[in-house]
């Protein structure tokens, strides 16, 4: 374990890295925000570029901003549309991988804040998180990445290196 | 003091009259344009499809000869395919020959030669592939259609919209909503 700590929030603690047993990359660490609450964030490697998405818990504000027009991406799913906002410049290749089943299966998760990134799939939690809660969300990244779809995967996986 | 004031908000809502409408216009072409390039999205992998079906249905062929009726009527269907021009033709072909095909699948479970077939295990694979393509195309197409739509429903939009009409939904039975979805409990 390793810890980068600044004086000041925001920064970073407790940053635990690692490789599961299908070697899989991942980072645990606690995110100190300004106002001095802490989350929990959890990143996973993705084997294929995944476009940028934003996908964080639909707050009222959210609700007034769509109201007057503020265009997010919508899925086939209304529940997972009042559940979470989705912002991406990207909402093509999104729709590729947010199927019905990938929907179903983050549908299982207490909303949360996600991040996709190209090569990372990020998830942060607040700070009442246990280690349990994180290997939830840890699943549901791979049960994720398990859901893309074979075609996707030939399109934008990445090649094999080792 | 006044007359400068005058002709400055005159010029301010002359601008604004001129620029709102032509914005909201290139906005509409723009979102026109943008569903006509979904809508061929979904065309390139039906017609990919169609292209598929009639080596299956000649690998099959040999094996399930019983099943001709089947196999007729997803020709028939791939021929309803490759002429169909509208999204409404397209839909209704889909609608019947998603179902022919899982039916066609689930009928090769009791050919145990036609599932040892290297040849019709790939075409099958082909086929689920195409369909995942299928699938996640109806998907961009019907979010750039709900864009267009609320963009011509909602104001102020809906006071520039003039005769532009909703576009139609592609809406068939999901094949990729049907797969049962597995939750792993431990990593």
């Amino acid at each position: 374990m390793s810890e980068v700590r600044d004086e000041t929030p925001p920064y970073v603690q407790s940053v635990m890295r690692g490789r599961d047993a299908d070697g899989v990359a991942w980072t645990i660490f606690q995110h100190v925000q300004p106002n001095r609450s802490v989350h929990w964030c959890l990143i996973a490697e993705s084997p294929v570029l995944l476009p940028i998405l934003k996908m964080s818990p639909e707050t009222a504000s959210d609700r007034a901003a769509k109201s007057m027009g503020k265009r997010e991406l919508q899925v086939e799913n209304q529940a997972f549309n009042n559940r979470y906002f989705l912002e991406t410049q990207e909402p093509d290749r999104v729709l590729h991988l947010l199927h019905p089943q990938a929907i179903d299966r983050l549908m299982y998760l207490i909303p949360a804040e996600w991040e996709f990134s190209p090569r990372y799939i990020m998830v942060c939690l607040d700070g009442t998180a246990c280690s349990q809660n994180l290997e939830t969300y840890y699943n549901a990244i791979k049960d994720f990445i398990r859901l893309i779809p074979g075609y996707y995967r030939k399109d934008f996986g990445f090649p094999n290196l080792s | 003091m006044t007359l400068p004031i005058i002709i400055a908000l005159v010029v301010v809502f002359a601008l604004i009259a001129i620029v709102v409408p032509v914005k909201f216009m290139n906005m509409f072409v723009q979102l026109d344009k943008v569903c006509e390039e979904s809508w061929s999205g979904i065309d390139i992998v039906l017609r990919r499809r169609y292209d598929l079906i009639p080596n299956l249905v000649s690998t099959v062929k040999g094996y399930m000869d019983h099943e001709r009726t089947v196999l007729e009527q997803i020709s028939k269907l791939r021929e309803q395919g490759v002429q169909s021009r509208s999204v409404g033709q397209s839909m209704d072909v889909e609608k019947q020959l998603a179902p022919a095909l899982a039916n066609l699948f689930a009928r090769a479970e009791a050919y145990p030669e036609l599932k040892a077939s290297a040849a019709f295990t790939e075409l099958q694979r082909e086929l689920v592939d195409t369909e995942d393509r299928v699938a996640a195309a109806r998907r961009i197409y019907n979010n750039n259609v709900r864009e267009f739509n609320t963009a011509i429903a909602m104001f102020p939009g809906s006071v520039f919209a003039g005769g532009r009409k909703d576009k139609p939904f592609f809406e068939i039975d999901d094949p990729v909503a049907r797969r049962p979805v597995t939750v792993s409990f431990s990593s």
